[in-house]
């Protein structure tokens, strides 16, 4: 500490006169505070004093700047670089947002492990849990992985590769140390539980930050576990057919004369050889040719020659391969896997993907004529035919996944343009091919370069690729990261052609407000960038698509609570709605579609963004939308937003809607459905309510007829004759046999009741048995409930030492006797020591401690 | 929101402090006392809330509760004799920044620091005060305390105190402006680390009753508690004292008490049959005196003689 002179006797520094206690800004080590929100004094909302006329005329301006008045735009002011969305102005300036990046990346040799990828923080929770499951363990481990997690996070950010998980954590674990700065004992306690941690990470396992390539990094996981396993077990099957086909030769040569010589003989005796005079050997043999039938010259060469293309193949062989455009950033790229540069990669890839194709049809060919040949069913008149025409439609399911998967790294807006016809032949052809695209959601693909991207409807690749018909097509995040995980591998996993839309928000040349994971985040809050999935691997159509992983996917925008300090310091909460203007609002080069409000105008003509989107309004030819914006001092302002950015909107509204319908939300024959499924359930039901009033009405009368003939026979029975007496007796003592003797019919309610008794006497009794059968030999401390009191320690300090929490616990039953045990347990002013058995039966006066110890066991 | 859970931030304090950092001297108490196990739930609400020592101080007045400002490693004053408030309460005027712990006992708080007992309370500054009530004066050996049961002998009243104790409660609970006011056992240690740390976490005066064992001169009077739970009630409440898993099970006697409620506090207290454990009293809205004495704090030097000077020429002739 700091603070504390430690030599000295007591290490209390007190207070006087020489010490100042005024506020000293120096002091050294003072916990650094990131700026934030949370921090510092609410959001208020801009005032200031404006009359009437000022409050018309700036009206009058916002709504000719928002119709397209250029002058008017000129005379608004325009919104500073540092006006964020209000919704996202808590995340402003954060050096620290956790979110699921960093990704832990299981070892290769482990691909099956699920979930394929785990979040950093949950991985290290997990390691931890491992080796400390009680809570409280491995306490000061627990409290900073944090700052594991903090570490890694910086080292990744942006990384454009996966690191080594193993080396970057221990990196991570040595700066923590240094960080930290612990005494002697507890940076040793602390270093034994960061080095368990390190052990725990699987070998060859990655860390994966959110980065330019994370969704090639994701595509290359989900192939790997896909094919990882059939990848190895064909190699196995290859390793067998070359064993049986040479086997099936040996069998041929050894039927020959020279298979006698001296030199054949040494070889197939193998080792022992050196045993053996061969030459003597040989020479004592018949030199003739064996056995009956020889294999035919055509077999014998359609057998070497199938050998031959079963011992070329290379089990290392790449599983991926990519193709992009010329020029394009991945050619370029600082990453790890091999591109190859293309005019057109949507073409390429189909070619490639058919030469890959023909490749292995030779090896899956020759791997079944091997099958064949062994098992010496191989007919050439069935099936030389069919092998000469053998090419990947006749790929079997676990064939096609063998063959490496080609994917095609293309932009939006290449596939929206130029690359359109290739794009659409390649999802045309059933050939498994993969088309990543990068999305940049604030735009529109099919826009020309030099064209205003909200001039026009939007191109919506998504409908294109619906429109494909037996193609796959995901549009996710990689802020995502399980949601593209699993589009991912539902399209890998039925060998069709797919269709990757992917938002990173890694954008060139434009500097972002924000952190790229939450703007990709916004752009799927924003309905942007909506995550929709068709997997055509689903039998029924309306199990094909999926909406999942959208925020309120049944609203038009998702909405948040909002709240800010109005003029007079009140506190005013408020639903916000974030829309695709919010959105557009962290574009810079959108900057021009939105101008500030004046503080303090107010006018029934500014509406809000998604009221105005709401065709419900009144006099929407008077209306001037807007969002709320919050400057960098906490300021909160309206934005009002262009015509054309509002267009836009519409346009995503409309497009979000479709969406919408196809997955059956606001979709007019899924209501309706609805409706007739309502109907007829109220009417089964009624009819169902009318059916049980009659047979309880019917039940209820035969009851009352049966109670009326049995009380009537009893009345009769006394009123002949019966005797009076025993009636007296049954109520008073003798019900207890006569109970007994009464069939258990004519007492329902009593049987029913004793039975009841019983059996809960039975489950309770196990039970309490149970509990009564609980003790332990070995003798323990419920450590949470000592005071501290250094009680049992001045029985012996070996036996009784304190954990981290300074609470005792007990070492090693061996380093002291029963009796302290016993006694320690007796003066437990907590009364959480429990001494159990005696270790050693030999320990004097055994009988009367445990007598001693019954009531703490 | 935006796909962020609720523990979206990373950010981590700069240092990082274990129990050890909290701790100064080796205890002296005697062994058995309740007094380590005290402490203990103050370092482990220390570590827990990463408080800088050196932002910390730990004020004390006389007597065995009183030597715990030696056994924290953060700054310490060791008071005079029932002046541990009035002490506390002018570190925070001038030093609202420090976090502020008071440890005292039933002699230096109740008998000889009465009045600041009470007026510390009214004034409701921001500070935690722990005291450690065991019912005698035993670092001076067994003389009569104002909570020392009647007829029980010392030294002082070898034939038994004389008069009823005194309920510290009932006069806490009767000031005006308190804002926390809550009582535990010391050898409950889960319920005494919760109550300290919901204490430690109250914004103004939190003021906590411990009943406190002494084995060397009082052991009857805790023994007969820890031997009849049922003298206990445990006060349940969702604005309560959190009850850690398990502790419920420890009293025989629960009851739902709302601390907001002052007038059913002021019952519980007054009925001594049982002694009530938990949080009694809580108001977040009780005013604070710190916040009064903390305004002009950020004047220079020349801003105060500006203002002092401005205040003197009205009276200049």
């Amino acid at each position: 500490m700091p603070l504390i002179d430690e030599s000295q006797a007591d290490p209390v520094k007190l207070i006087d006169e020489e010490v100042s206690l005024m506020p000293n800004n120096d002091v050294e080590g003072t916990v650094t505070v990131v700026p934030d929100r949370r921090d510092r004094a609410a959001v208020t909302l801009s005032t200031a004093p404006m009359d009437a006329s000022e409050i018309e005329s700036a009206v009058t301006r916002l709504r000719r700047y928002h119709l397209g008045d250029p002058d008017a735009g000129k005379q608004c002011t325009q919104v500073s670089d540092d006006l964020l969305p209000a919704l996202l102005d808590p995340y402003r300036g954060r050096s620290g947002i956790r979110y699921e990046y960093p990704l832990y990346l299981p070892g290769p040799e482990n691909p099956g492990e699920s979930p394929l990828a785990r979040p950093l923080a949950s991985f290290l929770a997990d390691a931890v849990a491992t080796f400390a499951p009680a809570p409280e363990g491995a306490r000061m481990l627990r409290d900073n992985l944090p700052r594991l997690e903090r570490y890694i996070d910086r080292k990744l950010k942006n990384a454009s590769n996966p690191v080594d998980a193993k080396s970057l954590l221990a990196e991570a674990c040595m700066a923590v140390q240094d960080e930290i700065d612990l005494d002697d004992s507890n940076r040793i306690r602390l270093q034994q539980d960061l080095d368990r941690l390190i052990e725990a990470v699987e070998s060859g396992s990655q860390f994966l930050g959110y980065g330019p390539y994370v969704a090639i990094h994701l595509l290359k996981l989900a192939v790997h576990s896909h094919s990882y396993i059939q990848r190895t077990q064909f190699v196995a099957e290859i390793d067998e057919r070359i064993r049986g086909l040479s086997e099936l030769l040996a069998v041929e040569r050894g039927k020959s004369v020279s298979s006698l010589a001296p030199d054949a003989l040494q070889q197939k005796v193998g080792a022992a050889s050196r045993y053996i005079d061969t030459r003597a050997f040989s020479g004592v043999m018949e030199h003739r040719a064996q056995g009956s039938v020889n294999m035919s010259a055509e077999r014998k060469g359609r057998i070497e020659k199938v050998l031959e293309i079963l011992e070329s193949y290379d089990a290392d062989s790449e599983e991926m391969q990519f193709v992009a455009a010329k020029g394009s950033p991945w050619l370029s790229g600082d990453h790890c896997f091999q591109v190859t540069s293309s005019d057109d990669p949507c073409a390429s890839a189909k070619t490639l993907y058919e030469e890959q194709a023909d490749t292995y049809a030779r090896i899956f060919s020759a791997c079944r004529i091997a099958q064949l040949e062994i098992d010496g069913i191989y007919e050439s008149a069935v099936h030389d035919s069919w092998f000469e025409n053998f090419d990947w439609e006749a790929f079997s399911a676990h064939e096609l996944l063998l063959i490496p998967t080609v994917v095609a790294l293309v932009t939006a807006e290449h596939i929206a343009g130029d690359g359109m016809l290739s794009l659409s032949r390649l999802l045309n052809s059933r050939k498994p091919v993969q088309v990543l695209a990068w999305v940049e959601a604030h735009g529109n693909p099919g826009a020309g370069k030099e064209e205003d991207q909200l001039q026009s409807i939007r191109t919506e690749l998504t409908y294109f690729g619906l429109g494909q018909r037996q193609a796959n097509v995901v549009q996710s995040s990689a802020a995502r990261h399980e949601h593209l995980l699993n589009g991912l591998q539902a399209a890998l996993s039925n060998s069709r052609s797919s269709l990757y839309l992917i938002s990173t928000e890694f954008t060139d040349g434009e500097q972002s407000p924000l952190d790229p994971w939450m703007m990709s985040s916004a752009a799927m809050e924003s309905r942007a960038h909506p995550f929709f999935q068709v997997n055509r691997g689903s039998d029924a159509e309306a199990d094909a698509v999926s909406f999942d992983g959208n925020t309120q996917p049944e609203s038009d925008w998702s909405v948040h609570m909002f709240s800010y300090q109005d003029g007079q310091g009140e506190k005013v909460e408020i639903e916000l709605a974030f829309t695709f203007a919010d959105y557009c609002l962290l574009k810079p080069s959108l900057k021009e579609h939105f101008r500030l409000v004046p503080p303090g105008c107010e006018s029934e003509d500014l509406i809000g963004a998604a009221a105005y989107l709401d065709s419900s309004i009144e006099k929407p030819e008077r209306a001037i939308p807007f969002i709320w914006g919050v400057d960098a001092s906490g300021l909160l302002f309206k934005v009002v937003v262009s015509r054309a950015l509002m267009l836009a909107c519409r346009d995503r509204q409309n497009y979000w809607r479709s969406l919408q319908a196809q997955c059956g939300i606001r979709n007019r024959y899924v209501e309706q459905a609805r409706q007739e499924v309502r109907a007829e359930e109220r009417a089964s039901a009624a009819e169902e309510r009318e059916k049980l009033i009659g047979e309880y009405e019917s039940e209820l009368e035969r009851v009352r007829e049966e109670a009326n003939r049995d009380v009537m026979g009893h009345l009769a029975d006394v009123l002949v004759g019966l005797d009076a007496a025993t009636l007296i007796a049954g109520a008073g003592t003798g019900a207890t046999a006569d109970r007994a003797e009464a069939p258990a019919a004519e007492v329902p309610d009593q049987a029913a009741d004793t039975a009841v008794e019983v059996a809960a006497a039975e489950v309770a009794e196990p039970e309490a048995a149970e509990e009564d059968d609980i003790s332990f030999d070995e003798p323990w401390i419920d450590s949470i409930l000592c005071t501290t009191c250094d009680d049992c320690m001045t029985i012996n300090k070996l036996l009784f030492v304190y954990n981290e929490d300074k609470q005792a616990y007990i070492t090693d039953p061996k380093l002291g006797t029963y009796e302290e045990m016993v006694k320690a347990a007796e003066i437990c002013p907590a009364r959480c020591i429990h001494p159990g058995n005696p270790l050693d039966p030999g320990e004097t006066g055994l009988d009367e401690l445990l007598q001693r110890a019954e009531p703490y066991n | 929101m935006f796909g962020l859970k609720e523990d979206w931030s990373l950010d981590v304090n700069e240092r990082y402090f274990t129990l050890d950092d909290y701790c100064g001297a080796e205890p002296r108490w005697c062994s058995g006392c309740g007094d380590p196990g005290i402490l203990t739930a103050v370092h482990k609400v220390c570590r827990d809330a990463q408080l800088l020592p050196e932002k910390t101080v730990a004020v004390s007045g006389i007597g065995c509760s009183s030597r715990l400002p030696h056994y924290m490693s953060t700054y310490g004053f060791h008071g005079l004799h029932g002046r541990a408030l009035p002490v506390a309460c002018g570190i925070k005027s001038r030093r609202p920044d420090l976090d502020i712990w008071v440890a005292t006992g039933d002699g230096d708080c109740f008998s000889i620091g009465a009045a600041h007992w009470v007026h510390a309370l009214r004034y409701n500054m921001d500070m935690t005060v722990l005291v450690f009530d065991n019912g005698i004066y035993g670092l001076t050996k067994k003389q009569t305390s104002p909570t020392t049961p009647q007829d029980f002998p010392t030294n002082t009243h070898p034939s038994g105190a004389l008069l009823p104790p005194l309920n510290p409660l009932t006069v806490t609970l009767g000031v005006t402006n308190i804002s926390f006011v809550a009582q535990i056992v010391d050898w409950n240690a889960p319920l005494l680390y919760e109550t300290i740390k919901a204490a430690h976490a109250h914004r103004g005066m939190s003021f906590v009753r411990i009943v406190q064992r002494c084995p060397i001169y009082v052991e009857s009077i805790s023994k007969d508690i820890q031997d009849d739970p049922g003298k206990l009630l445990l006060l349940n409440h969702p604005d309560g004292i959190h009850v850690p898993e398990g502790v419920e099970r420890l009293f025989e006697n629960h009851q739902e008490h709302d601390p907001s409620d002052l007038s059913r506090a002021r019952e519980l207290v007054q009925d001594t049959s049982r002694i009530p454990i938990g949080l009694l009293y809580r108001n977040p809205d009780a005013q604070r005196y710190d916040e009064m004495t903390r305004i002009g704090m950020e004047m220079t030097e020349q801003e105060k003689l500006d203002g002092l000077n401005e205040a003197l020429d009205k009276f200049a002739i």
